[in-house]
């Protein structure tokens, strides 16, 4: 029983790999990239913090939470620049989603400095 | 408590001649002395005899000086006379027992005789005086409204007391210096833990440049306007970077506001000329 459903759960995840691999675009396979970095920088910086304490308070929720807006506006950009999203947002470029991303990091950064101490 | 009343006291002495000069016209205040003042110091077990061992004292003159221990009882005996040397009961009569920092009360009872006796128990006041051994001053105060004031320093005594001296805290002394206690930085981690996990984000980057090398990076696109807007954005990075190694947040903004309109000019010829290779 339990070797079927190994096998059919490794058969999804190739099924789904591999059709990961061809239907998506590269822009967004960029973006997904990013955001895997983004997720599993948070996931070490929580770690770090379970393991050793929270002491600087500031400095861990400033990175912290800079991971988690990060992700959050990479997942915006994501939902943007998809096509199969046109309709969604009629009337916004890719660039112009890039852009919104750039401006929202920058204002994202200067908050997140100012909160590190 | 006590001082009030000395206060008290002496201010109705000081205004004894003017509360009663209408009626010093009537009757003018009486000149008094007082008369067969004698004094000891003396034990408890001899105490109740009153008819040996006393100095005698002559008004205004003082008497010599006088040590009395907390075993000892101080006495005095006089009376007060008027010129005709008919013996007079003035409304306050008091001895004064004071150093420069203490002060004692005590009034006298008078005798069938009309003389003023005084038979203070120095043990039942050393409370009183804090048990502060030294110098004190013993003066007789005679006050009344029909009787001119006296207040005559009879003798200097040093009292002795057995017991410690109650030290009394000083209202203005230098009280212990407060030092405020910071909050302890908490306990840091091994150098070797945090370089790890620095490590490790580190290398989750260099991880999702791999990533990115496999989709694919195309530099195809570079032109000139990209260049400057990546320069430009670095800037602002710099910048912010700056605000956290410890610019204020105005010089920041001023900043900011200088390096913005290279990059939001750049970055919308950059992205316009990406639109428009996408629209071909």
């Amino acid at each position: 029983m339990a070797p079927t459903k190994n096998t059919n759960l490794i058969a999804v995840l190739q099924r789904f790999y591999s059709e990961y691999q061809q239907s998506t675009s590269s822009r967004l396979k960029l973006i997904d990239a990013y955001l895997f970095y983004v997720l599993l920088t948070g996931i070490v910086q929580f770690v770090y913090c379970c393991l050793v304490g929270t002491f600087p308070f500031n400095s861990f929720l400033a990175g912290f939470i800079s991971c988690v807006a990060s992700f959050v506006l990479a997942v915006c950009l994501r939902l943007q620049s998809n096509p199969a999203n046109k309709a969604e947002f009629f009337g916004l470029s890719t660039q112009r989603a890039f852009g919104d991303f750039i401006f929202a990091h920058v204002v994202l950064h200067l908050v997140v400095m100012n909160f590190i101490g | 408590m006590k001082r009030l009343f000395h206060f008290l006291l002496v201010l109705g002495l000081a205004s004894i001649p003017s509360c009663t000069g209408q009626a010093s016209q009537k009757s003018p205040l009486k000149e008094i002395t007082v008369a067969e003042l004698k004094l000891r110091a003396i034990d408890e077990v001899n105490a109740a005899d009153w008819s040996s061992g006393f100095e005698s004292v002559t008004y205004p003159n003082k008497a010599s000086p006088l040590t009395i221990t907390d075993d000892q009882r101080f006495q005095m005996s006089f009376a007060i006379r008027d010129s005709d040397r008919v013996d007079q009961q003035p409304h306050q009569v008091f001895v004064r027992i004071a150093s420069a920092t203490k002060e004692l009360i005590l009034v006298p009872f008078v005798d069938s005789l009309k003389f003023f006796k005084l038979d203070f128990d120095l043990k039942s006041k050393a409370g009183q005086l804090d048990n502060a051994s030294g110098r004190y001053e013993v003066s007789l105060i005679v006050g009344d409204a029909k009787v001119k004031p006296i207040l005559w320093t009879i003798a200097n005594v040093h009292l002795k007391f057995n017991g410690e001296p109650i030290r009394i805290p000083d209202y203005y002394e230098q009280k212990p210096e407060i030092v405020h206690m910071f909050r302890e930085p908490e306990k840091r981690p091994h150098v070797f833990v945090s370089n790890v996990f620095s490590l490790a984000v580190v290398l989750l980057f260099v991880v999702m440049l791999l990533l990115w090398t496999r989709v694919g990076i195309s530099f195809g696109n570079v032109t000139a306007s990209s260049l400057l807007f990546q320069a430009s954005l670095a800037v602002i990075l710099y910048i912010e970077y700056l605000f956290y190694l410890g610019n204020d947040m105005f010089t920041t903004l001023r900043y900011l506001t200088w390096a913005a309109p290279f990059a939001l000019f750049f970055g919308r010829r950059m992205l316009a000329h990406l639109a428009k290779i996408e629209e071909q």
